[in-house]
């Protein structure tokens, strides 16, 4: 079953086509890789699957309910605490108040971080921010999980801690999940479909049991060795 | 604050005491009564039960004008400051109400209202109201979108987007908005109630102009910087404490 349809997508800036014609189809439970270089319109394929961006033509069908969508920054509400900020996505989706705090505290011991539940988020290092980003995601079980290159400004060993907790949070999931990233090595292994948008809208889609095959087309395409050597 | 600048402060109100009773000696008591002349004339009136029946009258004004104008600002200033058509039609009535002297919409609230407290609440929210319009409008105006996708993208109520989002992020703006308002409230209150009542602290104000009672007239002015200094204390103190705390993180 579709868990959300793109027909016909048309979207420009300034001029210039983002998407013409663009079409996709995302089944229930599907993991999609999406690659390209910089620039090619990863993060507003993204905006336009969360609503969060309206296309100027075509139309999208979605039986989503719930969108868990975690930005390139931790993008915590600076005002509000970590709990104050978990609670706030679990008052909008409707949570009974006397739920919320087991909820919060069992999605806090998930990420390794019981012990901030009081702090703002200045005073967390940017790999704990993300780690509350990526509980404000979970916490709302989320039938389509958005990650926008959600580790991209983490050294390589925050990555590694990060990719592990997404792992664990998706073995137990059955949501959809439309992961971006420069980098085929820490999307692949996490995704089952993998798209690579091109600036031609010529877009290639694979299994992602080629693994080969994919870093063949990407290095073929010129995407760069930023994106293949990663 | 420190021990140096409270030194400071109140060098500057004893220098300010100062200068008003040396102008007073200099002008006459007629036209300028002497400090200790103003607060005697006070201290009486304070024991006079008609003081307190015009000063809640006049504080009854007040708190409906600043109410509405603070309410109404408010909404629309979130509105417009979202949808620029809301903005756009607004504009020439911000541009009225803002350019236009005070004195001539008491005039014209007059004839359309007649004298009495309808006519002096319409006159000082109408003057009010635009100041809270336009800090919240432009305060909504430069709230950065990453805000306001990540509650689309989490389907915040409208509520929780300006609960959340909007009230902590517009509020240094709108802090300074409820001091311009709670200090031009009372100035324009006193304006209106001077030309167009026959109760008040205004209408006083005039009584005591048209005696030549200078003594007690700059008791009543006495009474509406005291009015003010409450306002500061009372109300915008705990309100500004309160929306500190969204500025913790700066």
């Amino acid at each position: 079953m579709a868990l959300i349809r793109l027909e016909d997508i048309g979207l420009a800036f300034a001029g210039k086509d983002i998407f013409k014609d663009f079409n996709l189809t995302l089944q229930a439970g599907q993991r999609l890789a999406l690659l390209g270089a910089s620039g090619v319109g990863k993060s507003t394929l993204l905006r336009l699957i969360a609503g969060l961006v309206p296309p100027q033509s075509g139309r999208i069908y979605s039986r989503v309910k719930q969108i868990g969508f975690v930005f390139q920054d931790a993008r915590l509400l600076p005002w509000l605490t970590v709990y104050q900020n978990l609670q706030l996505v679990l008052q909008a989706k409707g949570m009974p108040e006397g739920v919320r705090a087991e909820k919060i505290s069992y999605a806090l011991a998930g990420v390794k971080l019981e012990a901030s539940q009081s702090l703002y988020p200045h005073q967390l290092s940017g790999g704990m921010a993300q780690r509350v980003s990526l509980a404000r995601a979970f916490i709302i079980e989320p039938d389509l999980l958005l990650l926008d290159e959600p580790f991209s400004a983490l050294d390589v060993k925050l990555k590694q801690d990060l990719g592990r907790l997404l792992v664990d949070y998706l073995d137990r999931s059955q949501a959809g999940v439309v992961y971006v990233s420069h980098s085929p090595h820490e999307v692949l292994p996490l995704t089952d479909t993998c798209l690579v948008l091109q600036p031609a809208r010529m877009e290639k889609t694979f299994n992602n049991n080629q693994t080969e095959a994919i870093l063949a087309y990407l290095k073929d395409e010129g995407l760069g060795p930023g994106l293949v050597g990663n | 604050m420190s021990l140096q600048l409270r030194l400071w402060y109140l060098a500057g109100m004893v220098s300010l005491l100062a200068g008003w009773h040396l102008t007073a000696i200099t002008m006459g008591e007629m036209v300028l009564a002497t400090p200790l002349h103003t607060l005697a004339a006070f201290c009486q009136m304070a024991l006079q039960r008609e003081f307190w029946e015009h000063l809640l009258i006049s504080a009854v004004r007040l708190f409906y004008a600043l109410s509405i104008a603070t309410v109404v600002g408010l909404l629309l200033g979130l509105i417009a400051g979202r949808i620029a058509a809301v903005k756009m039609f607004l504009e020439p009535l911000r541009w009225l109400l803002m350019s236009i002297p005070p004195v001539i919409v008491v005039l014209l609230a007059m004839l359309w209202l007649g004298m009495g407290t309808a006519m002096v609440v319409f006159i000082t929210t109408c003057l009010l109201m635009p100041a809270v319009y336009v800090n919240t409008q432009k305060g909504v105006e430069s709230i950065d979108h990453k805000w306001i996708e990540l509650a689309q993208a989490y389907r915040f109520s409208i509520w929780q987007k300006v609960t959340a989002i909007y009230l902590p992020a517009i509020s240094p703006s709108l802090a300074a908005a409820l001091v311009l308002v709670c200090c031009n409230g009372v100035r324009i209150l006193v304006l209106a109630e001077v030309l167009g009542t026959h109760n008040g602290l205004g209408y006083q104000v005039a009584n005591a102009r048209s005696a030549f009672n200078s003594a007690e007239l700059y008791a009543w002015v006495l009474m509406s910087l005291l009015i003010v200094a409450w306002l500061e204390f009372f109300l915008l103190g705990p309100v500004q404490k309160a929306m500190n705390r969204w500025q913790t993180w700066r």
